[in-house]
């Protein structure tokens, strides 16, 4: 009985480790996207918020 | 049911050309197939300029407040309005890229709904309702599931108030913008509730339900969701299958909602009840599920279980939803920058960084932060760039859309006038014939028969008119 408890947790840990690092590589490897996303942006942030106006609208 | 957009618009380099101008030299220059720029219109659309064309997929594209306007054809499933969307944004691009090399000024094109200093432009939804639900039903239910779906459709915001006054993200673009619970305007004041009905179809047995709520999307999945989940909403509305859910102030909700990324803010019910906005999605989401298992015909399934999926995921871990939400995958991308430039994100949201990110998001006319992720396998593709393509020349078979499109694809020089429920065109004599598209699933491909060529098009003109 109690081995089975045990087992269970034991497996139950491991689904949850297995969740974890799916999550953590669902989180993280922005960095390449980063570099990409880098490069199209317009160098001068503030001006280009600050140009970005528009007209009325439903 | 279709979906319109405005775009927003901008030539950086030439501050002199009002946005109008532009704006119609975008729809003037559209390279498809499509009606000339001179159509007349008949009530109740009015003639703002002359800038109102037909494409051949049965879409309009014209010039509204300043902005280029798409209206998708009138389809039937949530997948056709979300690729006929995408093949709104392709359209309006390619038009932009022709305009430009004319004009010789660069043309940025915008999928988003705010300037952040102080204008907004709208995404809208219709859909065909039957003249026999009473309007009362229809205020009771409807603000509870427009106010709480912002979970699920928010385009996300860098940016708190009309003209971003406060620091922050929010889920939506809009909610900021919306004053009053119910009214028919669209530009000021804007109300929850839009009671403007014109039905382009006989008002005696339909209603248009025009939705003004929800943002632009760039996910696919959030289009398609957006459509599919209101569909079965009001689905679930006709059949009298819906829970009782009414908000005590649906105008403060809305902010509430939009302010709150935790999504654990309280809403009071007129009942008294404090309930969240994903426990008032869920109860929607279940009632439309239980309703589905009586009727399923009345529903799209894989919608459904789509909705009731990413609402539990919304409940465990919103991050996990980054494939497929706007909200959540901009807010994931917005919070790495922010951490690669050593900002702390808190802190960050103010700052011009994050501001540039949010609008580069939206921007269709050049690669951007969205295509990054979309090209990295980030975000979930629904509809395949083939059916997109297909989508941008071709009329949903299964409206009265497909007799439009068609016609405008096989003799768009003979489209003498054109609103969404009639149509004048000319046979090869100069004999114009007037066409009844009042019933929006009339004309489908199916009761109107193979139109192989234009020779074809005189005999199917005297057999309809």
């Amino acid at each position: 009985m109690a081995d089975r408890v045990q087992r269970e947790r034991a497996q139950q840990r491991a689904e949850e480790v297995v969740e974890a690092i799916a999550r953590s590589s669902h989180a993280v490897d922005y960095d390449a996207i980063l570099d990409e996303i880098d490069s199209v942006l317009e160098s001068d942030a503030e001006e280009y918020v600050r140009s970005f106006v528009q007209k009325g609208g439903q | 049911m279709g979906i319109e957009t405005e775009y927003g618009i901008l030539a950086p380099d030439a501050p002199e050309l009002h946005p109008t101008v532009l704006s119609a030299a975008v729809v003037a220059a559209y390279p498809g197939i499509a009606t000339g720029t001179t159509l007349e219109w008949d009530d109740p659309i009015p003639i703002e300029d002359a800038h109102n064309r037909m494409l051949a997929n049965g879409a309009r594209l014209y010039v509204d407040h300043a902005h280029p306007e798409y209206s998708g054809p009138e389809v039937t499933s949530a997948r056709a309005a979300a690729a006929y969307d995408l093949a709104g944004d392709a359209a309006v691009v390619a038009a932009a890229r022709v305009a430009s090399a004319e004009l010789g000024v660069e043309i940025g094109i915008y999928k988003n709904n705010t300037d952040s200093q102080g204008a907004s432009y709208g995404c809208h939804e219709n859909h065909l309702l039957p003249r026999s639900l009473p309007w009362e039903s229809i205020r009771w239910a409807l603000p509870a599931f427009l106010v709480s779906r912002a979970v699920i459709t928010g385009a996300g915001r860098v940016g708190i108030g009309q003209h971003g006054e406060r620091s922050g993200y929010q889920l939506t673009q809009r909610a900021d913008f919306f004053e009053t619970a119910e009214g028919i305007q669209t530009t000021q004041r804007r109300p929850i509730l839009n009671t403007r009905d014109e039905p382009h179809a006989a008002p005696s047995r339909y209603r248009r339900l025009h939705v003004i709520t929800g943002d632009a999307n760039r996910c696919p999945f959030t289009t398609w969701l957006k459509a599919g989940a209101l569909a079965g909403f009001l689905a679930c509305l006709e059949a009298s299958a819906l829970p009782g859910l009414e908000l005590a102030d649906p105008v403060a909700a809305f902010s509430t909602v939009s302010h709150d990324t935790s999504l654990t803010a309280l809403l009071e019910l007129a009942d008294g009840r404090r309930l969240t906005a994903l426990d008032l999605q869920e109860a929607f989401s279940e009632a439309v599920a239980a309703d589905a298992v009586r009727r399923p015909e009345a529903y799209e399934a894989d919608v459904n279980a789509a909705w009731a999926q990413v609402l539990s995921d919304l409940r465990n871990d919103p991050a996990v939803c980054a494939d497929r939400l706007d909200w959540v995958a901009k807010r994931e991308l917005l919070m790495a920058y922010a951490v690669r430039l050593g900002l702390n994100p808190d802190d960050a949201w103010g700052g011009p960084r994050l501001a540039q990110l949010d609008l580069a998001w939206a921007r269709l006319d050049r690669p951007g932060p969205f295509d990054v992720l979309e090209k990295a396998g980030r975000v979930r593709t629904l509809v395949t760039p083939s059916e997109v393509a297909t989508a941008g020349v071709e009329p949903p078979s299964d409206t009265r859309a497909w007799l439009r499109g068609t016609l405008v694809r096989l003799v768009p020089e003979r489209v003498m006038a054109a609103s969404w429920d009639w149509m004048a065109v000319s046979d090869t004599d100069g004999r114009v014939h007037r066409l009844d598209l009042s019933e929006p699933t009339g004309l489908t491909a199916e009761r109107v028969g193979a139109v192989p060529d234009a020779a074809a098009v005189d005999a199917l003109l005297r057999r309809l008119a």
